[in-house]
Formats: C-alpha cells, sequence, structure tokens
C-alpha cells in the first residue's frame, strides 16, 4: 500500500505541474500563432489629401469621392486689405470646388474649377492624378512615396492683345499648364509628420522674360495637439524665378493652418501669402509679401463620400 | 492477488489527466456591429486566435485591431487612429475561464458562461460572457455574441458623432478549434 500511496502523491503532484505548465503554455502556445504586426502599414500620415498649398501622399481611398472647397479670401493688411475690407473678407482671392475618385486605394483622379488667383489667366479647370507608389512601413520602408501631377486649362476669352498671357489666338495649346511633383512623406511618431515634394511647373504660354518651366522644393508638416486637431504648415521655394518674377517682387508661397476633422469633414481654418490655390498659379506668380502684410484668411473643407463599398 | 490491479487502475485514474487537449483555432472570426439611423458599423477580420484548455477550462484570445476590415475605408482609418488608438494599442484580449466546463468527450451542444478579464484599448475590465460550445471527438465550434460599451473601455464618441455611433457595439465571435496534443 505504501507504493500505492507513493503512485497516488506522485503522480498527483505530476499532474499539477503539468496543468500549470499547460496554463503557461496555453498564452505561449497564443502568441505563437498570433499574427504580428511587424510590417504593418504606416496609416494617416496626414488626415486629408492636400495640406494649404501642398499635396500630401494620402489618396482617396477606392470607391471613395472626395468633395472639396477651398476657398482664399483678400488681404488682411497692406494696401488691399485693413479694416475698410474688412481685414479681407469682402474679397475673394481664389475659390476652387474639386472632385477626388478612388480608382484604387493608392490610385485617384481628380477635376477641379478654380476662379484664378488674379496672376491674369482666370477660370480654371484641372484635372489631376496621384499613385501611391511605396507605402510606409512599421519596421519596414521608411517612406511613403507618391507621384502627383495634372494639367490646368483656363476657359477664359481670349484678350486678342499682342504679348498678353491672356491672348489665345493663336493655338489653344496656350490655355494648358502642367504640373509635376514626387511626394516623399514619413510620419515620423503618432502626432508628426513631414513631407518634402520635389515639384516641376510648365507653363506654355508666359510673359517675355519669364520661364516656361519652374522647378521648386516644398516642404511641409503636420503635428497633431489633440485626436482630431492638427496644426499645418507647407512652404515652397522656387528654385529659378526669373528675372521677369524678381522685377515684380515674387514671393516663396507660405502656408499655415489648423485641421479640424469631425466624421466624414476635413475643415481647415488657414492663412496663405499667395492668393492662387492652383501650384501653376502661385509657384511661378505669387508677389504678395508676408511683411507686408499681403496674407490671407482661407479654408479647406473636405468631405468624402462612398460611392462604391467593397 | 488485486493489489497490482489497483495500482494500476489508481495510476490511469491519477494520469488520465495528463492527456488533457489543448484547442487551437488560428482564423477565429470576429465582427463587430452597431447600428444608428445614420451609419451603420460593420466591420470583420478572421485573423483572431483562440486557445482552450479543456481540463482547467482557461480561454484566452487576442485579436489585432488594425486586421478589422470596414467596408469603408476612411471608418476604418477613423477607427484604428481617433477611436481605438491602435498603434498605442494593437491588441484586444480575453483571459477568461469556463464556468461549468463540459465533457469534452461527448459531443454536444454546451450553453455556458466564460468569467474572465477582457482588455480592449488598454483598459482591462472584468466580464462575464456567454458562449455556446458544440464539442466533437476531433472539433470544437465555439461562437459568442455580447455587447461591448464604447464607455467602459474610455473610448470617447464626440458629441457632433454621437448620433453615427452607437454606444453599445455588437461582438460576435465564431471560431472552430482544432485540438493539440500534448
Amino acid at each position: 500500500m505504501r507504493l500505492f500511496k507513493f503512485i497516488l502523491i506522485g503522480g498527483l503532484i505530476l499532474n499539477s505541474v503539468s496543468l500549470t505548465s499547460q496554463e503557461n503554455d496555453l498564452a505561449k502556445l497564443l502568441d505563437s500563432v498570433a499574427p504580428s504586426d511587424s510590417k504593418e502599414p504606416v496609416i494617416a500620415t496626414f488626415k486629408t489629401t492636400r495640406l494649404i498649398n501642398l499635396t500630401t501622399i494620402e489618396q482617396v481611398k477606392r470607391g471613395e469621392l472626395d468633395f472639396r472647397i477651398a476657398h482664399r479670401f483678400g488681404d488682411i493688411a497692406g494696401n488691399a486689405g485693413g479694416a475698410s475690407q474688412f481685414f479681407g473678407f469682402d474679397n475673394v482671392s481664389d475659390i476652387r470646388f474639386s472632385f477626388d475618385y478612388g480608382l484604387a486605394d493608392n490610385w485617384q483622379i481628380g477635376i477641379g474649377r478654380s476662379k484664378g488667383g488674379g496672376y491674369g489667366q482666370s477660370q480654371v479647370f484641372d484635372l489631376n492624378t496621384k499613385y501611391k507608389i511605396k507605402q510606409q512601413s512599421k519596421n519596414g520602408f521608411p517612406l511613403a512615396i507618391s507621384v502627383n501631377g495634372g494639367l490646368t486649362f483656363t476657359s477664359m476669352e481670349s484678350n486678342h492683345t499682342l504679348g498678353s498671357t491672356e491672348n489665345f489666338d493663336k493655338t489653344i495649346a496656350h490655355r494648358f499648364n502642367y504640373f509635376g511633383q514626387i511626394l516623399f512623406a514619413r510620419k515620423i511618431n503618432d502626432q508628426f509628420s513631414v513631407i518634402i515634394a520635389p515639384t516641376i511647373v510648365h507653363r506654355n504660354l508666359v510673359n517675355l522674360g519669364d520661364n516656361n518651366t519652374h522647378f521648386a522644393i516644398a516642404a511641409g508638416a503636420r503635428a497633431k495637439i489633440s485626436k482630431r486637431v492638427a496644426i499645418l504648415g507647407d512652404y515652397y521655394q522656387v528654385l529659378n524665378v526669373s528675372s521677369y518674377q524678381n522685377a515684380l517682387g515674387h514671393q516663396m508661397p507660405i502656408g499655415l493652418g489648423l485641421e479640424i476633422e469631425t466624421g466624414g469633414h476635413v475643415f481647415h481654418a488657414l492663412f496663405s501669402t499667395n492668393t492662387g490655390i492652383l501650384e501653376s498659379q502661385f509657384l511661378p506668380n505669387n508677389t504678395s509679401k508676408f511683411t507686408a502684410g499681403q496674407v490671407r484668411l482661407g479654408f479647406n473643407i473636405s468631405r468624402i463620400f462612398t460611392v462604391l463599398k467593397d | 492477488m488485486n493489489l497490482r490491479n489497483i495500482l494500476i487502475v489508481a495510476f490511469c485514474i491519477v494520469f488520465q489527466r495528463s492527456y488533457t487537449q489543448t484547442w487551437l483555432c488560428k482564423n477565429t472570426q470576429v465582427r463587430i456591429f452597431s447600428s444608428t439611423p445614420i451609419e451603420d458599423i460593420d466591420a470583420k477580420t478572421n485573423t483572431a486566435v483562440l486557445a482552450l484548455n479543456e481540463k482547467s477550462g482557461k480561454v484566452l484570445m487576442k485579436l489585432q485591431i488594425k486586421s478589422l476590415n470596414f467596408p469603408k475605408k476612411l471608418m476604418q482609418e477613423h477607427f484604428n487612429e481617433n477611436y481605438m488608438e491602435s498603434d498605442k494599442y494593437p491588441t484586444a484580449e480575453f483571459e477568461g475561464v469556463i464556468q461549468n466546463i463540459p465533457d469534452f468527450n461527448v459531443a454536444k451542444a454546451n450553453e455556458l458562461k466564460v468569467k474572465g478579464i477582457m482588455t480592449i484599448h488598454g483598459v482591462k475590465r472584468e466580464v462575464e460572457i456567454p458562449i455556446s460550445l458544440t464539442t466533437s471527438k476531433d472539433k470544437v465550434v465555439g461562437q459568442s455574441k455580447f455587447k461591448v460599451k464604447c464607455a467602459d473601455f474610455n473610448i470617447e464618441i464626440p458629441k457632433i458623432v454621437l448620433k453615427n455611433i452607437a454606444e453599445d457595439i455588437e461582438v460576435t465571435i465564431s471560431a472552430e478549434l482544432n485540438p493539440i496534443k500534448k
């Protein structure tokens, strides 16, 4: 019987040991089969497809339609602003309506219409497209890379004046401008994202002494200050300002804004030096000087509609 | 004469337990659903993992929040970015014990309760959820449906979108578990 007891007790001990080890094994087992997040894509680098003046690497997702309204008021101060103009609210520098549609999660196309920023050519239609080449991933590729480009077409009436940039009598090609960008962005942490974009703008019809093609480097950033509010900023450094534009007093476009997001809406309350909204307008032509009070309030509104569901 | 037989029987009884099986499902389906007059929220995944020990009745489950797939991609982004903060809290977990452990050797549909700790959005809460377990020799089918209150897990819904998002989210879990022999 002693042997019996021995086996019984021994067995019970063994049994309890095996039970507790199984408990630990259960957690280990689960961890061993749980999908790892090591190569997980980094999402929400920016909240919407544009900062103030600069496009972001964010896309309208497949089957979604982004309706945007961008508005720029008149100069806050300076000669054209001040109290008599209610700090710019009496004037409209530029308005753009646009629709962007996601053909795929990494490819969108868009169409827009702008009043024009008062740089000569106005009544501008634009077509654009953006394609994401590379997605930033956690512990993987460090950057998101996209290409963005498009063309603009002015529908304004020709003024038939020799040498004018609003004379389209010679060829319809003079109504077209083009722009292209490569966007490199990185979400550095939960709160902060940056973007750099080498940019090219080509205008078919320009004034004497102006460049048809301008090159620029754009930089922008977004800093979240709460779950739904962020501060935005962007800046364009034009690399080859023409002698013609220099004589007019060319200024680098600067944008600064507050981003507020509520469900399907994204709202930007912003300041910008440039009057125009399209790259081919503000990049070569901007003469509004920040230090002269030629800065304006504006807003961007984005509303996403789901057209196609998965 | 009988001593040897008794010993053998005793030995068998005592060691029977070490044949306990662990059951595992690597592709557990999870669906979250809420409905308001304005917007339905409906997301699914089938990559959650679930493990169960049939003797101790212990149940473990783990879900990658980002694996939940929404028909509206923007909603998915908001879900991860604004509500679940999935970069900070990448998983939802459950660790519990079946209250009245059924006999896994008998093929039967059992309605049971599991008591344990649920961790969502970094918040741990004690919960009791109903499960149905259909046992059979080489397969256990588990199913559960329960409601999760967003406020219980510090998931804030701003007033401006309160009409679009229900405060209770219905969670449905279904798993087909296979035995892992130890």
